[in-house]
């Protein structure tokens, strides 16, 4: 007999406009001097609070709380009809001009808590992009009643969960599925090791390659591909050559000459086996070409990821390169997973 | 009782949704498809014509991935090199009564030289060639065309008990 599961199910929609993504807001004051403030008690110190929760102007105890629209799967709905039955309920579905279209999946809250566990589904929707302000008054106006809404940029507030926000983000670079879950505790050493395949890291850069153009982006690219190909500070002929085949066949890089990708390839190497040091800051200083562009920036990083493993192994010299173009894109160290180097 | 329940005999007994009257109980499995260069490996109750997806429910105070982490440490004498997120399959189906049944689905790669097998009795791991997934019968029974998808597209996609995607 099945047993059923105690996590909730629930979908969070990111209904998208030209200049942001709508969200529920709801902000609660507390008053220095109100009944319900306990001087004794900083919000900020508390665990048990929401980081956003945490967000306070000065003048009062003002707490904001944005949270995507959307809500609970009932028994026996599918979690898309959810998701359609809740851009209803905003008022919305009238100016839905694209499909409802799986973001990912995140699984949150307190694993051993009855009651305290979701997993929560994010579709991403495109509605009509004219005068987001006046079609906002009118979803308030025809849909839930107690539904404040605004329009944000993803990047300039604190969603909650966090870990929903951190999931849309991604997608609103990436364009891509992703999922989040809770971490293993006590997990082996293998399971920590473990990485996307090369065939997925592929599959991503292609889905973004329609963006991924320009001599910014294939000068950075090339110079990530030459400092995972001389990590260590040599490279035999052999290798050059099968890394060459490995760059000029990837598909996000065969847009451009092959014979210019062998050229700044070829620079590349000769800089870092002449002079490894001062080869890898003209390196890095290329791959800096794409800092601020975060599609490019992750492709960047994936691209050497993919480089690095083409001979079957990646090993931690190559790792720690891509990290190091990760500092330099602003991407932050441990950024991207399959580059992760145990310290 | 092993945990790893597939979901549901057959199309045949798909419940009416419509009726309010017996809404499903929710279940949650966490499940991996195995791959093995151009084959993917699968699991099969012995003494049943249909296979599916070697996983677990995931049990009250575990997390997703944590059933997923028990489930491979499980399979014997493999190291899995990769995992990637495929995405998820709902399946509604009748077994005394109606349960909405969401599998959690990831893919790991298995080294070529691996020898794999399975540690729980009545449960054996199959290799089938991934072109010949459509020959064969699945729990749920929608499941070869979301492999099939995954191999295709190596994009995570959300699949509902009608066996359609979410549209994209």
């Amino acid at each position: 007999m099945p047993v059923p599961t105690q996590v909730g199910l629930d979908v969070a929609l990111l209904v998208e406009f030209d200049e942001g993504v709508v969200v529920e807001h709801e902000g609660v004051a507390v008053p220095e001097d109100g009944p319900n403030h306990d001087p004794n008690h900083d919000p900020n110190l508390d665990p048990n609070l929401d980081l956003l929760e945490r967000e306070l102007d000065h003048d009062h105890r003002y707490r904001h709380r944005y949270r995507f629209p959307g809500g609970a799967v009932e028994p026996g709905e599918a979690a898309d009809e959810a998701a359609v039955r809740h851009l209803r309920r905003l008022g919305a579905a009238g100016d839905q001009i694209g499909p409802v279209v799986f973001a990912g999946c995140v699984e949150h809250g307190d694993r051993t808590g009855p009651g305290a566990h979701f997993l929560t589904v994010l579709y991403a929707v495109e509605v009509d992009r004219r005068d987001p302000a006046r079609t906002i008054g009118r979803w308030e106006e025809h849909g839930d009643e107690n539904a404040r809404l605004m329009v944000v940029r993803l990047d300039e507030v604190l969603i909650s969960p966090g870990a929903l926000g951190d999931l849309a983000l991604a997608w609103w670079i990436e364009r891509w599925p992703a999922w989040r879950g809770l971490p293993v505790p006590d997990a082996e050493p293998w399971w920590s090791a473990l990485r996307q395949s090369v065939r997925t890291l592929r599959a991503q850069l292609s889905a973004r390659r329609e963006v991924l153009r320009g001599s910014a982006f294939r000068d950075a690219a090339v110079a990530m591909c030459a400092l995972v190909a001389v990590s260590d500070g040599t490279v035999l002929p052999s290798e050059r050559d099968a890394m060459l085949v490995a760059i000029t066949s990837e598909d996000v890089l065969s847009q451009y000459s092959p014979l210019e990708l062998e050229r700044l390839f070829d620079l590349h190497v000769a800089r870092l086996r002449t002079d490894l040091s001062t080869g890898r800051r003209i390196a890095l200083r290329e791959i800096a070409k794409v800092r601020g562009d975060t599609a490019r920036s992750w492709a960047v990083l994936r691209i050497g990821a993919v480089i690095g493993r083409a001979d079957g192994e990646f090993v931690p010299v190559e790792r720690q390169v891509v990290q190091d173009a990760a500092e330099v894109l602003g991407l932050g160290r441990g950024a991207l997973a399959v580059q992760a180097v145990d310290q | 009782m092993t945990e790893d329940r597939p979901g549901g005999p057959s199309e045949a007994q798909q419940p009416d949704r419509t009726r309010p009257d017996h809404p499903p109980i929710r279940t949650l499995y966490a499940r991996v498809l195995l791959t093995l260069g151009e084959h993917v490996v699968v699991a099969n109750r012995r003494g049943a014509p249909w296979f599916f997806l070697l996983g677990g429910h995931v049990r009250p105070g575990e997390s997703v991935e944590e059933t997923l982490h028990r489930v491979l440490r499980r399979t014997a004498g493999f190291p899995v090199r990769s995992l990637d997120f495929v995405g998820a399959i709902e399946n509604i189906y009748l077994d005394g009564r109606s349960w909405h049944q969401i599998n959690v689905i990831f893919a790991a790669a298995v080294p070529r030289y691996a020898e794999f097998g399975s540690r729980i009795d009545e449960i054996d791991l199959v290799s089938l060639p991934a072109r010949e997934l459509a020959s064969v019968e699945f729990r749920p029974a929608h499941l070869h065309s979301v492999i099939a998808h995954w191999l295709t597209r190596r994009r995570p996609h959300w699949h509902g008990p009608e066996g359609v995607a979410a549209p994209e």
